[in-house]
C-alpha cells in the first residue's frame, strides 16, 4: 500500500474533527450533548478505520498511473479514469451489470411478492414459522446456494438429466454458464432479503380497507389493483432498492455460474486487481460503481416520493 | 447496573482508543526475523501458496530443512496467489512480513523493479550453480523453485481416444464439451504454445494465436469452470480442459484416473514460481540458508517426487515414473517452448485482455 501515506493523513484530520467533544474535556459539566458525542465516538472511529480510511485509499488509487507488469506510478492524473471511460468494453461491463441488476430485481420482486402478501395477512398460528421458512436460505453462505443451482442446471444436472430421459430434448439447455444461470441463480438468492423487506414494509396494508372497498363494490382484482397494490409499493420499491443495490455488487453467483462468459463490475474489479495486477483501473471501476450506487439512490429517493404523493396522497389520509 | 453519563462517555472514549492502538500495531506486525528468542531460535516466515502445496512443501523441504537446522524456525505464511504477496509486501516495505516469498515469475521482475526483493548473496546460495536454464530468472533476483506446466485434461471415461496434440482441442468431438480458463496465466502459456505451432514467433505477432483460440470459442462450454478446471473435468461436467500439470497429477491419483493430464506432443509452456528473498528482511542469511537448500537437487527431488514438479536443479533426479509425468520426461525434456518471463511480464495484461475482449467476450 505505497499510497498509504495521504490516507493516514486525511485519516487523522478527521479523526480530530469528528469528535469535538472529547478532545476537549471541559471541567466540571456534562451536556447530554456531549455525552450523545462521546457515545457516537467508538462506532465514528470504528467506520473511519474500516470504512472511511480504505475508502480514501482506493480514490487516491484511481488517480495513479498504471505501468506495464503490474507497476504503478504514484501521481495525480485523470488518464486511467479517461482511458476506461472511453474504452468499450467497460462500458459494456457497466451496461451488463445494470442489465443484470434490472433482471433479478423484476425476477425477483415478482415471486416475492405473493409469498410476502400471504405472510403479510395471514393469520394462522404457524406465521411465525413460516416467515422463518421463507428466511432461513439466508442460514446458508450464497457460495454453497449457488454450487446448489449449478448442480441442477449444469448439463449433467437435475433439469436436464430429467428433460433428457423424458424426451422431451436431445441436447442439454444451456442454462448454467451464461446469463440464464446467474439470473435464476440469483433471483432465488436475493428473494428472502426482499420477502423480509417487503413484510416490514406493508405496515400501511389493513384488512378493513380491503372490506370497505369490497363493501363498495370492488371485485377482487379491483381491490388489488387499487388498494392492496397502492399500500404495499412503498415497501415493493425498498424491497427492489436492496435487491437491485445488491446485485450490483455481487461477486460470488456471477463468477461462479456465469462460466466467465458475464462481465459484471464486481468480477472485473477482481480481475483487474489480482489477475492484471492493474490496481489503478480496479480503483478507477470501484469509483464508478460507487457513482452507480449513488445514482439508484437517488432515483429511488424521487421514486419513494412520487409515491408517497401521487398515488397514496398525503401520509394521514392513507393510513 | 445504570451507567452515569459520564462514566458512559469515558468508557466510550477508552474504547475509541483502544481501537485506533488495535488498527495501528495491526500494520506494525513483522516478522519474529533477526530477533531470536530465549531459546536461540532464529524464525524465518516464508509466504507460500496454500493448500496441497503447502502440505507437501512442509512435509518435503521445511521438515528436513528444520531437522537438520534446529537453529532455524520456518514459519509458514499460507497465500492464495502472487497478487496477494505483491500487495502484503507493497504494504510493508520498510518492515516486511516476510522472509522468502513465493511469487509467479510474471509477477516476480515487478516486484524486483520495486525493490520489494533483494538480490541473493551467491556465497549463501551455493546451488544457484546447479539450476537448469529454465528455472535462472532475472539476473541475481530468486531463482525458479517449481517447474509446471501447461497440460491438456480429459476424462478418461468419458473420453475413449486420448488427446495427444494441442490441435486436438478444436476436435469436434469435444465441441462443446471443452472447459477453458484461459483468462489469466494459462491463456498467456497457451498463446505461446499455439504461436510454436503455427511457426509465429510471439515476441512478434500473437494475432494468429488469438485467431486460432476465436475459431475454438463457440465449442468452449465454460471460460470459467467452478470451483475448478479439474473438479469439473472429474465430474463430467466437461470431457476435455487445459489445465496446470502438477495439480492434475494430483487429481489423477486422487480419482483414481478419471482425471488424466497429458503434455501434448509439440511442447509446452512451462510456468515457473520463484523463490525470493525480501528486501530488508532482518533473517536475510537464514533466509538464503533455507532458500539455497530449496533448490538444492535433495530438497528438488524430495518435492517434485510427492507434487509432480519437474526439478529446478540439474543433478536431482525424479523416480523415473514420476518424471513421466512431468516436463522432466525424456519425451518431453527438449520440447519446452521458451519464455522470457521479464520480457513477458510487460505484455501478460494486454495479452490477457485481448484473449478476454477478442475471445471471450465476442
Amino acid at each position: 500500500m505505497s499510497a498509504a501515506a495521504p490516507g493516514t493523513e486525511t485519516g487523522s484530520d478527521t479523526g480530530s474533527t469528528t469528535a469535538p467533544g472529547a478532545e476537549r474535556p471541559a471541567p466540571g459539566r456534562w451536556t447530554p450533548g456531549r455525552t450523545a458525542a462521546a457515545l457516537l465516538l467508538p462506532g465514528l472511529v470504528a467506520l473511519l478505520l474500516t470504512y472511511a480510511m480504505p475508502l480514501v485509499w482506493v480514490a487516491r488509487m484511481a488517480f495513479n498511473e498504471p505501468l506495464p507488469g503490474g507497476a504503478i506510478r504514484q501521481t495525480l492524473t485523470l488518464g486511467t479514469f479517461a482511458d476506461v471511460l472511453t474504452d468499450g468494453h467497460y462500458w459494456r461491463v457497466i451496461w451488463q451489470t445494470v442489465e443484470l441488476g434490472a433482471l433479478v430485481t423484476v425476477f425477483t420482486l415478482l415471486l416475492s411478492y405473493p409469498l410476502a402478501l400471504f405472510l403479510a395477512r395471514t393469520t394462522t398460528r404457524w406465521r411465525g414459522l413460516l416467515i422463518a421458512l421463507a428466511v432461513t436460505p439466508l442460514l446458508i453462505s450464497s457460495v454453497a446456494r449457488t454450487f446448489g443451482w449449478m448442480a441442477i442446471l449444469g448439463n449433467q444436472g437435475v433439469v436436464n438429466k430429467t428433460l433428457q430421459s423424458v424426451g422431451i430434448i436431445d441436447t442439454p439447455l444451456q442454462l448454467a454458464n451464461n446469463l440464464t444461470g446467474v439470473v435464476i441463480a440469483s433471483t432465488e438468492i436475493y428473494m428472502p432479503f426482499a420477502i423480509l423487506v417487503m413484510i416490514s414494509g406493508f405496515g400501511r396494508l389493513d384488512p378493513e380497507l380491503e372490506r370497505a372497498a369490497a363493501s363498495l363494490g370492488a371485485g377482487r382484482l379491483a381491490v388489488l389493483r387499487r388498494v392492496v397494490l397502492p399500500l404495499t409499493l412503498p415497501g415493493v420499491l425498498t424491497a427492489g432498492l436492496l435487491v437491485f443495490v445488491l446485485s450490483l455488487s455481487g461477486y460470488v453467483t456471477p463468477r461462479l455460474i456465469g462460466g466467465g462468459r458475464v462481465f459484471v463490475l464486481a468480477t472485473e474489479i477482481y480481475d483487474e486487481a489480482i489477475t492484471a495486477l492493474n490496481w489503478p483501473v480496479a480503483a478507477v471501476l470501484s469509483m464508478l460503481l460507487l457513482v452507480l450506487f449513488g445514482l439508484v439512490i437517488v432515483v429511488y429517493t424521487r421514486l419513494q416520493r412520487f409515491v408517497e404523493r401521487r398515488i397514496l396522497g398525503e401520509r394521514g389520509a392513507a393510513s | 447496573m445504570p451507567l452515569r453519563p459520564r462514566a458512559l462517555a469515558v468508557s466510550a472514549g477508552l474504547l475509541s482508543g483502544a481501537l485506533l492502538l488495535t488498527s495501528c500495531a495491526g500494520s506494525a506486525t513483522a516478522p519474529g526475523g533477526g530477533a531470536a528468542d530465549g531459546s536461540g531460535r532464529q524464525t524465518v516466515t516464508f509466504m507460500g501458496f496454500f493448500g496441497t502445496f503447502q502440505d507437501s512443501f512442509t512435509k518435503t523441504v521445511i521438515e528436513p530443512f528444520e531437522d537438520a537446522n534446529p537453529d532455524i524456525e520456518i514459519e509458514y505464511v499460507p497465500i492464495q496467489n502472487s497478487a496477494e504477496v505483491l500487495a502484503k509486501l507493497r504494504a510493508s516495505k520498510e518492515r516486511p512480513v516476510a522472509d522468502i516469498a513465493l511469487m509467479d515469475s510474471s509477477v516476480a521482475p515487478t516486484a524486483n523493479e520495486e525493490g520489494l526483493f533483494a538480490e541473493l548473496d551467491p556465497a549463501l546460495v551455493p546451488n544457484l550453480e546447479e539450476l537448469v536454464d529454465a528455472a535462472r530468472l532475472q539476473d541475481g533476483y530468486g531463482p525458479g523453485l517449481t517447474l509446471d506446466s501447461l497440460s491438456i485434461l480429459y476424462n478418461s471415461d468419458r473420453v475413449a481416444e486420448a488427446p495427444t496434440s494441442w490441435d486436438d482441442l478444436w476436435d469436434e468431438r469435444f465441441e462443446g464439451r471443452l472447459a477453458m480458463p484461459i483468462a489469466d496465466t494459462r491463456g498467456v502459456a497457451l498463446l505461446i504454445a499455439l504461436s510454436d505451432i503455427l511457426g509465429v514467433d510471439h515476441q512478434e505477432d500473437i494475432d494468429p494465436a488469438i485467431e486460432r483460440l476465436r475459431e475454438l470459442a463457440p465449442g468452449v462450454q465454460t471460460w470459467q469452470p467452478s470451483p475448478d478446471v479439474y473438479t469439473s473435468v472429474q465430474s463430467g461436467e466437461v470431457d476435455v480442459a487445459v489445465g496446470w500439470n502438477a495439480r492434475g497429477q494430483f487429481y489423477q491419483d486422487s480419482s483414481d484416473g478419471t482425471v488424466v493430464p497429458v503434455l501434448p506432443e509439440e511442447g509446452t509452456v512451462q510456468q515457473i514460481n520463484s523463490i525470493n528473498l525480501v528486501n530488508n528482511s532482518p533473517a536475510a542469511d537464514a533466509a538464503q540458508k533455507f532458500i539455497d537448500y530449496a533448490i538444492s537437487a535433495e530438497a528438488q527431488k524430495a518435492f517434485g517426487d510427492d507434487a509432480y514438479y519437474a526439478p529446478v536443479n540439474e543433478n536431482a533426479e525424479l523416480d523415473p515414473e514420476v518424471a513421466e509425468r512431468t516436463t522432466a520426461s525424456e519425451a518431453q525434456q527438449d520440447k519446452q517452448i521458451a519464455v522470457d518471463w521479464s520480457w513477458l511480464t510487460t505484455r501478460y495484461t494486454a495479452w490477457v485482455d485481448r484473449i478476454k475482449r477478442e475471445v471471450i467476450g465476442d
